[in-house]
């Protein structure tokens, strides 16, 4: 059982919020600001600034604040994505007065240490290098990259080894005034008195900078190429993203468009699973997201499938053929209420936790759209008519104009 | 204010009633009310190990038939209606069992039970469905082959446990599928897939009511009789220190195994600490000397297995571009072998003890996370286990944690060293 969430300020751009979870072991807490790598002028510089949150402080140096963690169990992490950085911290539920000073600690008392920095940025480069030797991992890169480029949201957070290797201790700093300036919110969740929780908050975060207003960047392009193959030189699969931007995070409308996807595959069932996978026997895995990534700039359209070399063109096909059925036919009324039981069976699973219930918090204040409210949930999605997911279809899901990465291992590499 | 949990470790765990069905299924209750959700998870005490030789593959197999048509349920139709009742589902296979789950909100979690009880009593194996499932399990074992960490473990698994069916591939192999049709798979089925060979675990917002559900749906099945006990040959230990080297990718990555006590043995949860003192949380030692201070690696991590038989220690790190392999493997061994001749400090022991029980709430959050260790430690050992584990390892003496790092620390002296090698542009 979960009360109202008080909300309230400390600053002007700073919201506050707290939920109490009855009985639930763990507190958790998080600062999001936003800033994340949409806002950054050194690729990877959001990730590294985040990441130094927890580098040290004018009270502790990383050793000091790893250890202080780890002495009582609590979980420390930042946290950097594409439109905010910040820092997440769980612990067990009595230590909420430590989670909160630590957060504050960490948030407004950085150091961003000099030596700190230069391990983190290669640290951030061995993960790319990870990530691009791992085939799915390499082939969703190069798909970002052909929907969003040159805007931020087609690169990896961690940015490219060479920016990073630019990047000082005063490019963080200045970042993370900015962050503070541009605002964002602190969230509590947890077996909580939520008076003395909120009282806390007030004054550990009540001294900021002045706001700042959030700029505004250039949309995301994309590349002019419909269909981009890589080689995969390990691979014993072909890789195969397939879709097109479609609506931003706070789209009000996005739940009819939801729905659709769900239809089309949302779940181990859907129409292209079924068919791909369940009749054609092609795949293992086949995913679907309609609003992948959907943040201040818009989501994607992202279908997944690993298939054999020789699947490639078949699979392609039928994602093609499926989304135009949807587009020209739309959904029946069975699919509909199925993808609504769906929609509304999942929800009190990402409610499950402290820290469940603090990401909710947390994008419901960013974005705008009350998605910590189930009833709002269910208002809004139980209004959803046909006519809305058919539209919702139509306007947002464009088969003609699909973009598609298609990673192949070496030996099977197509000719156009 | 130290918290109850680290004083009274049984506090940890989830309330569990438990009773036994006339045809000898186990159902296990474990009401939870913070949400209204439902978790069921039912394990078949069925994995590889269970596997003839010719059968290679078959329980992993069956475990993607189960969603291919019973007689009540259709090709499709389990994930279908499961869809529509806003559910999820799924299943892992492993080397010791197969459980299957189902997530419900907490006024229609019932139809988890009619599905389950329905492809227990039999299943169709329908020889088109089975022939379009090898192929999507042809794609899976492709997966695993391309992605480097699966292919590094599966080639070290393979050379620590040789002669052992830990040492197999849980999906068998490309050949190994091709002989598997609708007959095997309904013979494994037979077999193992009887109601007291399984244990049913019902997690979430329910109360006793959930008993009467469970024997109406299973109660009318057959018992079938217990299958004997596979007799799997002993967990060989390797002679001295083994290498390979595979050639992937730009990223060195490096896998060491080696043997480890079975889980019920009481230098089981000394060995977790002991781990958990190189690799848990930035002050433990390898996290200090590779990562923060050292900069060879971007992170290192280990993991202590947890099955029937006697396991495997690994430690997993990547090195990061500059590095070198060489000397990250110098260091791990100096750290291994430092631990094991000297033993910890008490309070890097206190750290972890902390670490390793917050990580544990943290992990067993969720119903559905409850459920699966319910329903494994029933099937696997017994429902008592995770509660004397923890008092065990809270309990860890620090004389007995010397002797089992003695004991136990030592890969050179039998254990598989797999790297991962940049190419460095050949094909290897």
């Amino acid at each position: 059982m979960t009360s109202a969430t008080p909300v309230s300020s400390a600053a002007p751009q700073l919201s506050l919020r707290v939920r109490r979870v009855e009985g639930a072991p763990v507190v958790a807490a998080r600062l999001w600001l936003w800033g994340g790598s949409r806002l950054e002028e050194i690729p990877g510089q959001s990730l590294v600034t985040g990441r130094l949150l927890t580098e040290g402080s004018r009270r502790r140096d990383y050793r000091r604040i790893a250890l202080d963690a780890e002495e009582r169990g609590m979980l420390v992490q930042s946290t950097s994505a594409s439109d905010f950085l910040g820092v997440s911290i769980e612990s067990l539920a009595g230590d909420w007065e430590l989670t909160l000073d630590s957060l504050a600690e960490l948030a407004l008392e950085p150091t961003f240490p000099e030596e700190r920095l230069q391990w983190i940025c290669r640290q951030a480069s061995a993960e790319l290098e990870s990530l691009l030797d791992q085939p799915e991992a390499r082939t969703s890169c190069f798909f970002l990259d052909q929907l969003y480029h040159p805007h931020p949201y087609g690169r990896p957070v961690q940015g490219l080894p060479t920016s990073l290797s630019e990047l000082t201790p005063e490019h963080c700093a200045d970042f993370h005034r900015q962050a503070l300036a541009w605002g964002g919110c602190v969230v509590v969740a947890g077996d909580i008195d939520e008076d003395s929780v909120m009282d806390r908050l007030r004054s550990l975060f009540s001294e900021l900078p002045s706001a700042a207003e959030l700029p505004e960047i250039p949309m995301p392009a994309g590349r002019d190429e419909h269909h981009r193959e890589i080689i995969l030189p390990k691979s014993e699969q072909a890789h195969l993203y397939a879709g097109h931007l479609t609506v931003r995070r706070n789209e009000p409308n996005q739940a009819a468009l939801k729905l659709a996807g769900i239809v089309i595959g949302g779940s181990m069932s859907g129409r292209l699973p079924e068919r791909i996978r369940d009749q054609e026997g092609l795949a293992y895995n086949v995913d679907i997201a309609v609003a992948m990534g959907a943040g201040l700039e818009p989501g994607r359209l992202a279908i997944y499938a690993g298939v054999s070399g020789d699947s490639v063109a078949r699979v392609e096909a039928v994602i093609r053929e499926e989304l135009q059925r949807l587009v020209d036919d739309g959904v029946t009324h069975e699919e509909l209420e199925d993808a609504r039981s769906f929609f509304l069976g999942r929800d009190p699973f990402y409610r499950e936790t402290a820290g469940q219930w603090t990401g909710l918090m947390a994008e419901s204040e960013l974005y705008g759209l009350p998605v910590d409210r189930p009833e709002w949930v269910s208002e809004t999605v139980g209004a959803i008519t046909k006519d809305d997911v058919e539209e919702a279809a139509r306007r947002w899901l464009d088969p003609k104009h699909l973009r598609l990465t298609v990673g192949l291992p070496q030996d099977r590499t197509r000719s156009e | 204010m130290i918290p109850d949990t680290f004083t009274d470790p049984r506090r940890l765990l989830p309330a569990v009633e438990r009773r036994r069905l006339d045809n000898g299924l186990t159902v296990c209750l474990v009401p939870n009310r913070r949400a209204p959700v439902v978790a069921t998870a039912l394990v078949y005490r069925a994995g590889t190990r269970h596997e003839t030789t010719a059968e290679a593959g078959a329980a992993h197999f069956l475990e993607h038939m189960m969603f291919k048509g019973s007689p009540g349920f259709g090709v499709g139709e389990i994930d279908r209606r499961t869809r529509a009742l806003g559910g999820s589902n799924n299943a892992f296979t492993s080397h010791d069992s197969t459980l299957y789950y189902f997530t419900f909100a907490a006024d229609r979690w019932r139809e988890a039970l009619a599905i389950e009880a329905d492809r227990m009593a039999a299943l169709n194996l329908d020889p088109k469905e089975v022939e379009s499932e090898r192929r999507v399990i042809l794609e899976e074992i492709a997966m695993y082959e391309g992605e480097p960490w699966d292919a590094l473990d599966q080639a070290v698994s393979r050379q620590l446990f040789e002669g052992h069916p830990y040492g197999l591939p849980v999906l068998g192999t490309r050949d190994s599928l091709l002989g598997l049709n609708g007959a095997s798979l309904g013979d494994f089925h037979r077999r193992f897939y009887r109601p007291a060979n399984a244990i049913l675990t019902i997690a979430g917002d329910v109360d006793a009511g959930a008993f009467d559900a469970a024997a109406e749906a299973f109660g009318a099945l057959d018992s079938g009789s217990v299958p004997t006990p596979q007799s799997t040959p002993p967990v060989s230990r390797v002679e001295g220190l083994r290498r390979l080297e595979r050639r992937h990718g730009e990223v060195p990555r490096m896998l060491l195994a080696w043997p480890a006590p079975k889980v019920t043995d009481p230098d089981h949860p000394l060995l977790a600490l002991l781990l958990g003192v190189l690799t848990s949380g930035r002050s433990s030692r390898l996290h200090r000397t590779l990562v923060d201070e050292g900069q060879a690696c971007p992170w290192v991590t280990s993991d202590l297995q947890e099955s029937i038989d006697a396991g495997a220690s690994t430690l997993a790190l990547e090195v990061v571009s500059g590095a070198e392999p060489e000397a990250v493997e110098e260091e791990v061994f100096r750290s291994i072998e430092r631990l094991a001749n000297e033993g910890p400090e008490p309070d890097e022991v206190e750290r972890v003890k902390r670490m390793l029980l917050a990580d544990w709430i943290f992990a067993h959050e969720r119903v559905h996370q409850q459920a699966f260790l319910v329903a494994s430690a029933e099937a696997c050992w017994d429902l008592e286990h995770p509660g004397r584990y923890f008092e065990a390892l809270l309990a860890a003496p620090m004389d007995a944690l010397s002797a089992a790092a003695d004991r136990w620390l030592r890969p050179r002296e039998g254990g598989v060293l797999g790297w991962s090698l940049p190419n460095g542009g050949a094909e290897a």
